[in-house]
């Protein structure tokens, strides 16, 4: 058990270094993905040491959500700048679109192939990602957004 | 009888879900295209409160489309044997 903490202690350890450098990055995207595996990890490791398969219901959970988000961030963010308005909005389509068809594949091949499974929690991880990135997503507006330079 | 009803519960679901997203992303697409032409040089403060006002969209769409997949994948074939 004292093993199973000093390893959480020391992956947790590694994830924020990782994620400093993220942020020393200034990727939204990137520092987004970097804190939601900062904060789901170690959490995921203290279950694996009750229950293995509550821990990877949460984390499988967590990744249907954090993967199409990632890919959405990344897609919806090529463009910035009022000239390219128009693909902006046709970037955030397409984005969605993706992030829904990713979302749905995820959940069938969780549903289809992952067995014992606990239900509840993949919904739980699932529903704490979703509520992560509220927040997430304003912190980050705050943090890095603000800096954009105007269009020339 | 009992599955094909389960099976049009998670049609009805995800296709009201679907609905309700196209409906949101199209107006939040709309408006950024008007806002940007009537102030450029709000267009990147703009671009982030969209992706913020998006993850608020999408989120309730998304968890009752796990919920859809939960209903066809876990829970109508156990009805059905």
């Amino acid at each position: 058990m004292t093993v199973s903490v000093v390893r959480v202690g020391a992956c947790a350890r590694g994830i924020v270094s990782c994620m400093m450098k993220g942020l020393a990055m200034k990727s939204p995207a990137l520092a987004s993905l970097l804190i939601q595996l900062a904060i789901v990890l170690p959490v995921c490791l203290l279950l694996a040491t009750l229950n293995r398969v509550y821990a990877y219901s949460l984390g499988l959970g967590t990744l249907v959500f954090i993967l199409p988000n990632t890919y959405f961030t990344l897609y919806a963010f090529r463009y910035r700048g009022a000239r390219s308005a128009l693909w902006i909005a046709k970037s955030f389509n397409w984005g969605e679109s993706g992030k829904f068809a990713l979302v749905v594949v995820g959940f069938v091949l969780v549903f289809r192939f992952v067995s014992p499974l606990n239900v509840s929690l993949l919904f739980a991880g699932f529903c704490s990602m979703v509520v992560l990135q509220w927040w997430l997503a304003v912190y980050l507006q705050h943090r890095w957004l603000k800096h954009v330079s105007p269009p020339q | 009888m009992e599955q094909a009803i389960v099976y049009m519960a998670a049609a009805i679901l995800i296709g009201i879900a679907a609905l309700g997203t196209a409906l949101g992303f199209g107006a939040l697409g709309g408006k950024l295209l008007e806002a940007s032409a009537r102030q450029p040089e709000q267009g990147p403060a703009l671009q982030g409160k969209m992706f913020l006002m998006a993850g608020l969209l999408d989120a309730v769409p998304m968890i009752g489309v796990g919920i859809g997949m939960y209903l066809i994948f876990a829970v109508a074939p156990g009805m059905g044997a």
